[in-house]
């Protein structure tokens, strides 16, 4: 199909914001070329991080994996990359996706990722808040993810947002969150509300770990 | 004591939960010895218990039984135990390990069971973790398997080996150690007191030693046969052949000491079937493995004679049989089928248990439906019970008056269920354990804020009757009732350079089982070295040399656990796991059940003939 062509190209160039530490991230689309990028974020994901990603995860990306993780149509199937540009190379340290299922087009599976080491300073949430604006500006309203129990605090967190939890296959929850219209509160802000009640101003949402 | 009471403002969680009746506290000097204690004192001659020799089996009465734990007793006192300490114990299940485990009970020591099986890393984990002072085995052969992993052990307890007369050595050491001092221990035992350390182990990480006291266990085995009670005899024989490390064993062990039953011992399953002709018991605990086997071994039988039509006519037969007497609806023509295939099959089906069984328990994993129903309708009913280790075991069981097949029964006396709004069976009851052994981080991750053990599994209520329809761990409970944490295995699997991908399955079969993918890339490389070049993966799956290199790296997983968890035969898929077959979700996450399904015939192809 054309839209997997991978000269397809992202509308939005990125922008840079400061997390809750202060530390400067650049977000912008995931492109083709940041296929590299993504194996060396796999390899510093931690086994825990790789499991609460993958489940049975593999020993490293293939290069079909690598391709089909970067060859994106911004439309079906989006991602925001996320740099930290203020230290040197400038390392991917997180990715957040969504693939819409294509029988039900307005459900997207998503998966957010962060590494380990930049997790807990609200990168997740911001990245998980851009991913909803693109989703819902492509029709996309409702999330859906398949997160393991052992996943706890994150759990309780869609949870409390308003997600539909229930048991898949021993060890896995299907998880489903209608995306608020943009001019409701956000997703995020109810999110980052709840986080906040739950004693930890920012974490990564709908999945810790990573992919980067 | 533990029944929940509902505030009406809860009334819509009226639906979700459920209590037996209610339970007196128990006593605070309540302890394990005290049956042995009265049995020997009331009833001397009693036969609690029996062993095979060669071609029989032979009786042990309650004096004998509690002297010889009063000599093994002494001898642990003589070599230094202190009330408290921790004496680990890895045998088959023989007269021997109960004995020993009376044995260091009456010490005021706790018993940390290893299961018979167990891997060298997993033993070194238990006798450290739990600190345990001496370590009393079966053979030469787990003394060396020790000995192997002592090297990096911070103690070194004193190893004791029965089949070498260990337990008459102890004895030995005990003959200067005085009644009275014996005496003060068991006089001093309390509810309270750690009885064992159960290890268990997790999703992930180590095994964790679930404690019980005293009072966990005797009050699970007060309110065991406060269930089953209405179907017991005076005289019950029991064939005791379940791991006694585990925890379902033990109960069923203990129901026998404190009922009075004859308990003869069967450390080999191999030669069940005739175990059950010679002791011809009326009681067993069984897992579900037991059963399929005993069923599909009749079926075989069957077929192989050319009388598999009415097998399995007659097999229809008992199934609806049983739904209609479950149902209470009196259904004439079946009946008289039902009567038909009596002597022709049933008859043949209940001797192979012996012939005089009449209350099979089953628990561990979940008994397919069909087949509860099945062995219900040849006569042996069988009543399904649920619990955990952390449990003592039994939560809840079905029984004569409140038998539903396919559920596990309803809540013991003094015990409550709850479902909590994710699905998860939450228990409380005073058989629910106090935590982990110096473990707090996962002891409190294990209760609720209002004091309700998480039970890891989600299920149902259905008029009082508790139903399980799935779990929250990511563990796979084969039909052996053993319960196996495929992560670990799986990243010990992957460690090796030609392997991508592992995924061990299992979930209600009878052994545990891996489906590898290979690193294209690495396997091109290794082809090439190894004169196969320009060969692709997909025309190497069955090569000898690439099954060799998986075969090395699933000997190495299994390294870190018991034969019973270890991977026994594995399967090399021609390709990754990919999107496109549906094998992957979207983003690439692995469901268990997707792949399982992807590959049911090779799965299948994999346990055939098994």
């Amino acid at each position: 199909m054309f839209q997997s062509l991978p000269t397809a190209e992202p509308a939005s160039t990125g922008s840079t914001h400061e997390l809750a530490d202060h530390t400067r991230v650049l977000v912008r689309p995931l492109l083709h070329t940041d296929r590299h990028e993504l194996a060396v974020g796999y390899e510093h994901l931690s086994a825990e991080g790789r499991r609460l990603r993958f489940f049975t995860p593999p020993s490293r990306l293939s290069d079909a994996d690598l391709e089909y993780l970067t060859n994106l149509d911004y439309h079906d199937h989006f991602a925001w990359a996320a740099f930290a540009i203020d230290e040197p190379g400038q390392p991917g340290i997180g990715v957040a996706r969504y693939i819409r299922d294509p029988a039900h087009r307005d459900h997207a599976e998503v998966a957010v990722t962060v590494l380990d080491d930049y997790q807990r300073r609200g990168l997740g949430t911001l990245l998980l808040e851009m991913l909803a604006g693109e989703a819902r500006r492509n029709g996309i309203t409702t999330f859906v993810s398949h997160i393991l129990w052992d996943n706890r605090e994150l759990l309780e967190a869609l949870s409390a947002a308003g997600a539909r939890i229930e048991p898949e296959e021993p060890g896995v929850a299907w998880v489903a969150l209608e995306i608020p219209p943009a001019e409701s509160p956000t997703l995020i802000s109810v999110l980052r509300s709840v986080l906040r009640a739950l004693g930890r101003a920012t974490r990564e949402v709908l999945e810790p770990g990573a992919e980067s | 004591m533990s029944r929940s009471r509902l505030t009406p403002a809860e009334g819509v969680m009226v639906m979700r939960e459920t209590s037996g009746p209610v339970m007196d506290a128990i006593p605070p000097d309540t302890n394990l010895l005290e049956p042995v204690i009265q049995r020997a004192e009331k009833e001397p001659g009693r036969v609690m218990a029996a062993y095979r020799d060669g071609d029989h089996f032979v009786d042990v009465t309650a004096s004998e039984f509690y002297e010889r734990c009063r000599a093994i007793a002494k001898g642990i006192v003589a070599s230094g135990l202190e009330p408290g300490g921790r004496v680990a114990l890895m045998s088959r299940t023989r007269l021997e390990w109960l004995l020993a485990d009376y044995a260091i009970l009456a010490t005021g020591g706790v018993t940390v069971p290893i299961y018979e099986t167990s891997s060298a890393e997993q033993m070194q984990w238990i006798v450290d973790d739990s600190g345990a002072q001496l370590l009393i085995v079966e053979t030469p052969a787990m003394r060396e398997l020790y000995e192997v992993a002592r090297s990096r052990a911070e103690a070194s307890p004193e190893i004791l080996v029965i089949n070498d007369g260990g337990l008459d050595e102890l004895a030995r050491r005990g003959a200067a150690v005085t009644d009275s001092t014996l005496d003060g221990r068991i006089g001093s035992l309390r509810a309270a007191d750690i009885a064992t350390i159960i290890y268990t182990s997790g999703t992930t990480g180590r095994p964790k030693g679930c404690v019980l006291t005293h009072g966990n266990l005797r009050v699970n085995v007060w309110q065991t046969i406060d269930a089953i009670k209405s179907m017991m005899e005076p005289e019950e024989v029991s064939l005791i052949f379940l791991p006694l490390a585990h925890v379902l064993a033990k109960i069923i062990a203990l129901v026998g000491v404190e009922w009075g039953t004859k308990g003869a011992f069967v450390s080999d399953m191999s030669a069940l079937l005739e175990e059950f002709a010679m002791v011809q018991p009326t009681m067993i605990a069984a897992v579900p493995r037991i059963f399929e086997k005993v069923y599909n071994g009749a079926q075989q039988k069957a077929h192989a004679e050319g009388h598999g039509a009415i097998f399995d006519k007659a097999a229809d037969v008992a199934v609806e049989w049983s739904r209609h007497h479950d149902d209470r609806l009196p259904h004439p023509l079946n009946a008289t089928e039902h009567a038909l295939f009596e002597q022709l099959v049933y008859k043949k089906v209940e001797a192979a248990f012996g012939g005089r069984l009449r209350l099979a328990f089953s628990g561990g994993g979940p008994l397919g439906e069909r087949l509860t129903h099945f062995f219900n309708g040849v006569g042996v009913k069988v009543f399904e019970g649920y619990g955990l280790t952390e449990t003592s075991p039994t939560l809840t069981v079905n029984r004569l008056g409140a038998w539903k097949p396919g559920t596990v029964g309803q809540a013991l006396k003094g015990t409550s269920i709850r479902i909590a709004p994710d699905g998860e069976i939450l228990a409380k009851g005073p058989q629910v354990f106090q935590g982990y052994w110096r473990n707090e981080l996962a002891t409190s991750e294990t209760f609720d804020g209002d004091g309700w053990f998480k039970t890891g599994d989600i299920g149902d209520l259905e008029d009082g009757y508790l139903r399980i329809t799935g779990r929250k761990k990511e563990l796979i409970v084969t039909a052996a009732g053993k319960n196996v944490a495929p992560a670990p295995l799986e990243d010990r699997i992957r460690a090796h350079p030609l392997i991508s991908q592992a995924v061990v399955v299992g979930d209600a079969r009878p052994f545990i089982a891996a489906l590898i993918t290979i690193d294209e890339e690495a396997f091109a490389t290794w082809a090439t070295a190894g004169a196969f070049e320009g060969t692709e993966v997909a025309q190497a799956t069955g090569h000898p040399a690439l099954l060799a290199e998986v075969q090395a790296a699933i000997d190495e997983a299994n390294q870190s656990v018991s034969r019973a968890e270890s991977i026994r035969k594995f399967a090399v898929l021609p390709h990754d796991l990919t999107v496109v077959n549906g094998e992957l979700t979207p983003t690439l996450k692995v469901r268990r059940a997707i792949v399982e399904k992807a590959y049911g015939p090779v799965i299948d192809d994999l346990y055939d003939g098994n």
